[in-house]
């Protein structure tokens, strides 16, 4: 093809009036790696930006095989959570503050106060005796507490009248038979 | 449409829809993730998809719907900051690729990336992927019409810059591209 059909053709391209197999045949026209015009170099570069697009445009397989994953997953009816870079992100925010407000907590606590030490074995046995001594009557003191569970039963003793709800409850019956009586007259 | 056909049919699509997607999106990241969800929603309307005819511009128009969407709901993208974020040319060891003026060609991107989006997208559509006028039409909700009017003035808007910019042939010249 020469140079002058080329450029009515690229008249045409500019006006976006040409079909694909037209601006097919450019594209081969301007890959070529003969002399072409000047005045037609723009279209080269544009062209060559295009074909270099192009095939930075071809498929991506592991975006594909993830895709995949992702279907499968979907399809066995297990939850898909979708994991993307702002979900991560917060995810690792949060992850962070938790990390830091254990941390401080931990330290806090191993940080006691002085609380002496014992030199001498005896007075050692000594004090330790005592402290059991107290946890054991503040034990007890609580335990005391406790006993009066027992009364429950007696409040339970109570709820044996229930029983008398259901004779009374019987009785109430005869009125259902006064009702029939009631529909069997209206009958007449 | 089941699982096996949708891998076979609609999995293939997705390095397109990515590559659409980061170009509204600005953004490697988020484009990977747009596609994930874009992906789940084409699945989950998988018994509709074999009534599309086209299901290529479909997935096409979902893609640009979903995208312009998630670029309204959050602040004004600046374009820069995506201007050079992968590179135009990995495969540096193919020896017709070296002849290229990569300058002009990163000139060429970087001007793409200031016309309006629908141009932008009208670009992508007719001179990179290859769809007809209808397709793009019907990816872009517009007439042919105006699908043309848009294509032509994103093609012109290029070969302006590119005149401007100009100093063909002459690499060793003072080239305003080589200073971007």
């Amino acid at each position: 093809m020469d140079t002058r059909q080329i450029k009515i053709l690229l008249d045409r391209y500019n006006r976006a009036e040409t079909s694909l197999g037209e601006e097919q045949i450019l594209r081969e026209y301007f890959s070529g790696l003969s002399e072409i015009p000047a005045e037609l170099e723009p279209y080269r570069t544009t062209f060559r930006y295009f074909d270099s697009m192009r095939r930075s445009s071809v498929q991506k397989p592991e975006l594909e095989r993830k895709l995949e994953g992702l279907i499968d997953r979907e399809q066995d009816g297990r939850p898909v959570i979708m994991l993307n870079r702002k979900v991560i992100r917060w995810i690792s925010v949060a992850a962070l503050a938790i990390l830091i407000s254990t941390t401080v907590l931990i330290v806090n606590k191993n940080r006691k106060p002085d609380l002496g030490t014992f030199e001498d074995p005896e007075m050692a046995y000594q004090e330790a005796q005592r402290t059991l001594l107290y946890i054991s009557q503040t034990l007890n003191h609580s335990t005391k507490e406790l006993s009066n569970i027992s009364k429950i039963n007696s409040g339970v003793e109570n709820l044996k009248n229930l029983d008398k709800l259901n004779s009374g409850m019987d009785k109430l019956k005869l009125i259902s038979k006064l009702n029939e009586t009631a529909t069997n007259e209206n009958k007449y | 449409m089941d699982a096996a056909e949708f891998k076979e049919k609609v999995i293939p699509l997705s390095g397109k829809l990515f590559h659409f997607a980061r170009l509204l999106l600005k953004d490697q990241a988020e484009a990977e993730d747009s596609v994930q969800e874009i992906f789940l929603k084409l699945w989950k309307m998988r018994n509709e998809l074999s009534e599309y005819s086209n299901l290529e511009a479909f997935a096409m128009r979902v893609t640009r719907n979903w995208c312009l969407d998630r670029l309204k709901a959050k602040k004004p993208v600046y374009i820069e900051s995506y201007s050079l974020g992968y590179d135009l040319h990995s495969e540096t060891n193919n020896p017709l690729k070296m002849l290229e003026n990569t300058d002009q060609l990163k000139a060429v991107r970087k001007h793409m990336q200031t016309l309006p989006e629908q141009q932008q997208t009208a670009i992508q559509l007719r001179d990179i992927d290859g769809f007809e006028y209808e397709e793009i039409a019907s990816i872009m909700g517009m007439n042919v019409n105006a699908v043309r009017v848009t294509l032509s003035r994103a093609r012109n808007s290029i070969r302006e810059h590119l005149l401007k910019i100009g100093n063909y042939g002459h690499p060793a010249n003072q080239n305003p591209a080589r200073q971007i």
